[in-house]
């Protein structure tokens, strides 16, 4: 027998039909005994799905990816790995020149051309802030007065 | 506040965002946020446990593998679901049982139909009649086909509604809800 109201009887059931349908269903179904019998077929199926839980294998995330073998995710997990391997690389590649230096009772200033010319323009900056250091006020008033005359001389042979 | 507390609060897009991103525990968040479900669901579906333990993981690869077509702002249970009923109807049609678990509509309709007219009508009372009337439930449940199944156990372990499903299936959402009145009517008919 289809009284119509079988599928709404689902939705009804699922929480799917709205507020006012719901309410002439629930009506429908206090009179209509194949509608309450599939209603109640549906609670005791799903009693049923929720009792059973079976335990689901476990996975890891990385051999999956490894097997999707996703070659845009795959790269971008590569060159991750590849960015952490050379930093520890150079993080090792640092230490280990410091750490030979200082064994050696010297620094690692010399070791190479890049170091000799990092060291030029060292000196060169040196050079300046000694300059500067030792430049004393008397020099500077020399300097000016020495323009000073300079000018008048000029300004004597004009007139 | 953990790293795994921060997981637990993040949005299935934000997790897909951040596997995305290159961040491979994203994934295992969303790998343990599903599996369970997922897994019953295969279960229920196939009725064959080794089956399910390659199915999820041939589930989870799909996913994998077909992120970049996944949209932001689709709800990732219904897309997940997809990968899974695309991936079941796979193994049903290499599966060598597949004249067993015959998903020809015409043959099930043909079979519902006859069991619909035949079967009484029995009342409430006369089907909930204690916890043993519960296992004959689910045993008669496993009898319907594959299609009047997936219906039920989608809406149960997605939680998806019934118009989201019916995308999923590629049906009308008049004809998911008609599977599932036929396998109640069936379900009734062999109580």
């Amino acid at each position: 027998m289809d009284c119509g109201y079988k599928e709404k009887t689902i939705l009804y059931f699922y929480g799917e039909l709205p507020e006012g349908r719901a309410a002439e269903l629930k009506a429908h179904i206090g009179g209509c005994a194949s509608c309450a019998g599939d209603l109640a077929a549906l609670k005791c199926l799903s009693e049923g799905f929720y009792a059973f839980k079976p335990q689901a294998p476990e996975f890891n995330a990385e051999e999956l990816v490894l097997a999707a073998g996703s070659k845009p995710l795959m790269a971008r997990f590569l060159a991750g790995f590849r960015r952490a391997a050379a930093a520890g690389a150079f993080t090792a590649l640092f230490l280990f020149t410091f750490q030979a230096a200082g064994l050696r009772g010297g620094t690692a200033a010399w070791k190479t051309d890049i170091d000799a010319g990092l060291d030029s323009v060292e000196y060169g900056i040196y050079n300046l802030q000694d300059d500067m250091a030792y430049s004393s006020a008397a020099d500077f008033d020399y300097g000016c007065a020495d323009i000073e005359n300079q000018k008048e001389q000029e300004t004597e042979k004009t007139a | 506040m953990t790293g795994e507390d921060k997981n637990t609060e993040k949005t299935d897009a934000e997790l897909v965002q951040a596997f995305k991103d290159g961040n491979a525990a994203a994934l295992d968040r969303l790998i343990n946020r599903y599996k369970e479900p997922l897994y019953a669901y295969l279960v229920k579906l196939s009725r064959d446990r080794d089956a399910s333990d390659d199915l999820l993981q041939e589930v989870f690869i799909r996913v994998i593998k077909k992120l970049a077509s996944y949209g932001e702002r689709d709800k990732f249970s219904a897309w997940l679901f997809t990968v899974a009923h695309h991936a079941v109807m796979d193994h049903f049609r290499s599966d060598s049982r597949r004249r067993e678990d015959s998903l020809d509509s015409a043959a099930e309709d043909r079979l519902s139909l006859a069991d619909t007219l035949a079967s009484p009508e029995p009342g409430p009372d006369g089907i909930l009649e204690g916890a043993e009337r519960a296992g004959t439930v689910q045993a008669a449940f496993d009898r319907l086909s594959p299609e009047q199944r997936e219906v039920f156990l989608m809406r149960h372990y997605s939680g998806l509604p019934f118009n989201e499903i019916a995308d999923i299936l590629g049906v009308p959402i008049g004809t998911a809800l008609a599977r599932m009145s036929r396998a109640v009517a069936r379900l009734r008919s062999e109580l």
